[in-house]
């Protein structure tokens, strides 16, 4: 008995974009732009790399 | 994948970037530029790096009767521990001059002549400047290269570069300094750029800065203390100093040295024991720091500003503890007025001989009551001298 073929979660996806045209770019113009908007805010307001506090210490 | 599939998901892409594109653009409408403040309140007291680091901000606050005053750690010193700190008496009381305090700890000579070449690129009110200074910079070795890439502005470099008063064998001595003390050449590139990918970094450097800048500035002009805007009076520097002694009497009680009760009992005593000599082999001669300071008052020079440098003592029955003598200390400031006295230019407000004088410090390093009122004599004679 040949065995059923199961669809990987990427041939799926690749599926559903075939098949929903417009909700795929919606998809991408999204991911696009939340990705973007996050890297701009983490690098530009959240503080990563700049320097520790430090205590002034007068010893 | 149609050509038609990918052209339309390219489109998708694309306008992706472009709403993101958006939203940047709309941050620098909703955040405040740097520029904007409040007429009526004084931001000059508040101790911020972000002010400290902003020349839109600290030219836009400055008036006629403004006194740009460079420092450090002592800016910091809330009025709770002692009532004579700027903000509460000069920013308390309309004697006809503001003062602009500008510096974070660790603060010292290169960053000063930084700050204060950017600040002074259009002149300064009455073109004066003081800078406040004391031994702690001048220790051996020198500021470590960690500690100075905490207090770096890029910002203040760049509007430094674009001073066209200061020339290039100054310009080039910063560079130096800054290279020594490991500032990266991406960012000494951007910060005056010689070719086109330089000015690709120094257009998006500038515009994070600016940014980074506006937003920590909102908490700067949440800080700021109602502009003295009453009759205009003369200080009674006597009956000033005659409170502070009363407030120092009441407030250092613990110890002989004139220390402030908290910060003596939770930090110096329990330490004294342990530091008893630790530090003979200082000298405060290993250190650029002299040299930074004859940049500093050389580009006050090519500015057309006039300096008053302000010698803050330390307080000296700690340092003879620790083991640093009189005289090795005695010699250091020695050499500061001699670099101050080579720029004829430079004023000077020495207080080097108070080391022992009780209440002049509250802790070690720092101005204390009377310490702080005899400051800001000096400073206020300074700023209104000829006027």
């Amino acid at each position: 008995m040949a065995r059923k073929k199961t669809k990987t979660i990427r041939m799926r996806y690749d599926s559903w974009l075939d098949s929903h045209p417009a909700m795929a770019c919606v998809v991408i113009t999204a991911s696009i732009a939340v990705a973007l908007v996050g890297l701009f805010v983490f690098v530009t307001f959240s503080g990563f790399g700049a320097s520790a506090e430090f205590i002034y210490n007068q010893f | 994948m149609d050509s038609k599939t990918l052209h339309r998901r390219l489109g998708a892409l694309a306008l992706g970037v472009a709403i993101a594109a958006g939203v940047v653009a709309g941050t620098f409408v909703v955040l405040p530029s740097q520029e904007a403040h409040d007429a009526h309140t004084d931001y000059g007291y508040v101790y911020s790096g972000a002010k400290s680091s902003s020349v839109g901000f600290v030219r836009a606050n400055l008036n006629d009767n403004t006194l740009l005053v460079l420092g450090s750690s002592e800016f910091s010193t809330p009025a709770r521990l002692v009532p004579q700190v700027p903000a509460a008496i000069m920013g308390t009381h309309n004697y006809g001059v503001r003062l602009m305090l500008v510096g974070e700890a660790f603060d010292q000579c290169l960053w000063d002549t930084i700050a204060l070449g950017a600040m002074a690129k259009d002149g300064l009110p009455n073109n004066r400047v003081a800078v406040i200074v004391g031994l702690g910079q001048f220790t051996d070795g020198g500021l470590d290269n960690a500690t100075f890439q905490t207090r770096f502005s890029r910002s203040l470099y760049r509007a430094f570069n674009a001073n066209g008063r200061i020339p290039a064998n100054l310009r080039d001595r910063v560079r130096e300094r800054l290279a020594q003390q490991g500032v990266d050449e991406t960012t000494l590139r951007s910060a005056s750029p010689a070719d086109p990918i330089d000015t690709v970094d120094a257009t998006v450097f500038d515009a994070m800065d600016d940014l980074k800048l506006r937003n920590q500035l909102n908490e700067v002009r949440a800080s700021g203390i109602p502009l003295a805007e009453g009759p205009m009076e003369t200080p009674d520097w006597d009956a000033l100093h005659e409170e502070a002694l009363l407030d120092a009497e009441r407030m250092s009680t613990t110890n002989d040295w004139g220390v402030e009760d908290e910060f003596y009992t939770s930090q110096l005593a329990p330490a004294l024991g342990s530091l008893a000599g630790t530090r003979a082999s200082e000298t405060y001669t290993n250190t650029p720091e002299y040299d930074d300071l004859d940049l500093f008052l050389s580009v006050c020079e090519a500015c057309g500003i006039s300096p008053m440098v302000v010698i803050q003592p330390s307080l000296g029955p700690y340092y003879d503890h620790i083991g640093i003598s009189q005289q090795t200390r005695a010699d250091a400031y020695e050499h500061i007025r001699n670099v101050v006295a080579s720029h004829p230019s430079a004023g000077l407000a020495d207080f080097s001989d108070r080391e022992y004088e009780r209440y002049f410090m509250f802790d070690i390093v720092h101005f204390g009551w009377t310490g702080w009122i005899e400051a800001q004599k000096a400073l206020y004679d300074f700023a209104t001298e000829g006027a």
